[in-house]
């Protein structure tokens, strides 16, 4: 894991085309755009709506998550 | 340093006890005045140029640097007293949020408790050896894993001799822990956590010098202590 990344974790509430993801952050009511990380597309996880996952969130844009966890 | 946040301390506990629905802001920077002066100390604020006022008093929107007015505090607002004070050739600096009346609900109440606790955790994490991205990291991950936003171009500050000194404390990480400061004994720092409900963006007041809010008009709240980093331990001043 990098070390300027933010661990959130959320659960997801709407599959988007190319493997993007709506997701809600779990403490509190805001969602944002995450994709899937190249290693759970590489083993093919699979994701649903209603799915827990970890994400990672930089302070660059933090409206937009990467998904390293299916839960 | 370690007197002077006494005194701060107190006039502060006495200064929170007076603000009440109805009066203005500038009633209370008067009795900030009043009570820091009567505990034996100055104004900090008084000594950045071109401030001439004791507090920084920001309501709802209103961020940081906002100078007293004739701004009528009401029930249920979310207001933040900044003060310092200025004792025996040293300052000492302070913030705090808190909801006038008590009042309120839930969302503003979980606003302002996440913001209180990443400040006492980053304060936990500033120890002799540790660095300050390790402050910063913990700031940034309590705020922004409860979905709130960090007020990136605010930032804490060493205290001493001047108000404002190096180092600064960013509320984020803009680069590996490893490549930021670390922290020595002896070094005196406040740690702000500014941060608000829905935006990063600030912009100036219109018609006002000083005074910064938050681009979209959401909710912000600062919480600040000024600390000291001892051999063994931390002690807060404030």
């Amino acid at each position: 894991m990098k070390d300027n990344v933010v661990v959130i974790e959320g659960e997801v509430v709407e599959n988007l085309p190319n493997t993007l993801f709506r997701v809600k952050i779990m403490s509190s009511e805001k969602i944002i755009l995450c994709y899937l990380s190249g290693k759970m597309r590489k083993n093919y996880i699979k994701i649903l709506p209603g799915d827990k996952v970890r994400m990672e969130v930089t302070s660059y844009d933090i409206n937009r998550g990467r998904i390293v966890y299916r839960m | 340093m370690k007197q002077g946040g006494e005194k701060l301390k107190c006039a502060t506990t006495k200064l929170l006890a007076f603000i009440k629905d109805g009066i203005t802001t500038e009633e209370i920077d008067k009795e900030a005045e009043r009570l820091i002066k009567k505990e034996g100390g100055e104004s900090s604020f008084k000594r950045v140029k071109g401030y001439h006022w004791t507090t920084c008093i920001t309501i709802n929107e209103q961020v940081v640097h906002t100078p007293p007015s004739k701004r009528i505090v009401k029930k249920g607002d979310v207001i933040t007293i900044d003060i310092g004070a200025y004792y025996q050739g040293f300052h000492t600096d302070y913030a705090t949020t808190f909801v006038v009346g008590g009042k309120t609900d839930a969302k503003i109440k979980k606003f302002l408790r996440v913001g209180e606790d990443a400040l006492y955790k980053a304060i936990d994490k500033a120890r002799a050896g540790n660095r300050i991205g390790d402050i910063s990291s913990i700031i940034q991950n309590e705020i922004y894993s409860n979905g709130y936003f960090i007020m990136k171009q605010l930032t804490g500050h060493g205290v001493g001799r001047d108000l404002h000194e190096d180092p600064f404390i960013p509320g984020y990480l803009d680069r590996p822990v490893v490549k930021t400061p670390v922290l020595k004994e002896g070094l005196v720092i406040a740690i702000e956590v500014i941060y608000s409900m829905g935006t990063e963006e600030i912009k100036a007041e219109p018609g006002n010098k000083w005074s910064i809010v938050t681009s979209d008009g959401s909710l912000s709240a600062c919480f600040e202590h000024t600390i000291a980093i001892t051999d063994k331990t931390t002690v807060i001043l404030t």
